[in-house]
């Protein structure tokens, strides 16, 4: 080890946990959780995830591809009153590399699936805008 | 300051030097390949070890070399995969890791060892690469998965930095038994 090593691995630390500290503090959300699918930087679908019963497939056919999403999770409790029970995971896709196959499930707001050769992203993102359905809930209130 | 340096072309010919950075980047390409065969359970990242041969490159000839072998393996690869996104990234990230490993060599290759030019490079690297998915997806979210993928690229780039250090101790201690 030499001199300036320290101080380089010190810096590269501190940038590091700064991107751990930002992503949690910008890009975590909570409260009703919604699926917010976009394609070529296009929102597509963004659906009520409460709304969706676990073991639900989703089916998407976008950027010359066919990718699968599964939705799973607990509908008892509060937790699931608000969706944040559910995680979402692409179970299958036939891009190349298939590298969206490996993203963690997204559950509890956090993270972000991308199929790059599809340019899609899924994501959950709190109280998102309900594009088909504006009614009240009836489970929620 | 050359004698220290037994491969630069006063002892070495050219076409020696040619045929050593050629096999530099056979090695990284098929070392690249056979890699892809054990994905690490992260997309997108890899244990990188073909990265040793451009940090070799310019352990032993220089920035030029280094970027020779790096974009001949980024070419061959992309023609042999044929995935204009793995080439788009790989692009990305090089475009950010090799100046920032030449500066750093050039400015402070007696104050920092070779595995921390490796791992500022590794993290230079992702940086570049998590820059060209958000331009291509326009989603700047995917961000959160930048802390993950750098601490796992600062581990690989220790190891490769090892690894360049112990290959560079070897080939040098061979030349100098070679050519006394």
């Amino acid at each position: 080890m030499k001199r300036k090593d320290k101080a380089l691995y010190l810096c590269i630390m501190f940038i590091t946990t700064a991107a751990f500290a930002a992503s949690h503090t910008f890009f975590r959300d909570s409260g009703d959780l919604f699926l917010e699918i976009s394609s070529d930087g296009r929102v597509i679908q963004n659906l009520d995830l409460k709304k969706i019963a676990p073991g639900t497939s989703i089916l998407l056919r976008e950027g010359g591809g066919t990718n699968e999403l599964l939705v799973s999770g607990d509908l008892a409790g509060s937790a699931g009153l608000t969706g944040s029970a559910r995680s979402v995971r692409m179970i299958s896709a036939d891009c190349p590399g298939g590298d969206c196959l490996k993203i963690a499930p997204l559950k509890s707001g956090r993270g972000t699936i991308v199929c790059l050769p599809h340019k899609l992203v899924i994501k959950l993102r709190a109280n998102g805008k309900r594009e088909s359905d504006d009614a009240v809930d009836a489970v929620t209130y | 300051m050359e004698s220290a340096n037994p491969m630069t072309p006063s002892t070495r010919s050219r076409t020696e030097k040619t045929a050593l950075l050629a096999l530099f980047s056979a090695l990284a390409l098929a070392v690249g390949a056979v890699e892809s065969w054990f994905p690490l359970p992260f997309p997108g990242v890899r244990l990188g070890l073909a990265n040793v041969f451009p940090l070799l490159s310019l352990l032993l000839f220089g920035p030029g070399e280094a970027v020779a072998v790096a974009l001949v393996r980024l070419c061959l690869a992309f023609l042999l995969a044929g995935n204009p996104f793995a080439l788009a990234c790989s692009a990305g990230g090089l475009s950010f890791s090799l100046p920032l490993s030449i500066l750093l060599y050039k400015k402070y290759r007696d104050e920092l060892s070779v595995p921390a030019i490796s791992v500022a490079s590794a993290a230079a690297f992702n940086a570049g690469q998590m820059g060209v998915v958000v331009i291509l997806t326009s989603e700047p979210s995917v961000l959160t998965y930048l802390p993950v993928i750098m601490t796992v690229g600062c581990v690989t780039g220790f190891i490769v930095g090892c690894l360049a250090d112990e290959l560079l101790r070897r080939i040098e201690s061979a030349v100098v038994r070679r050519f006394p």
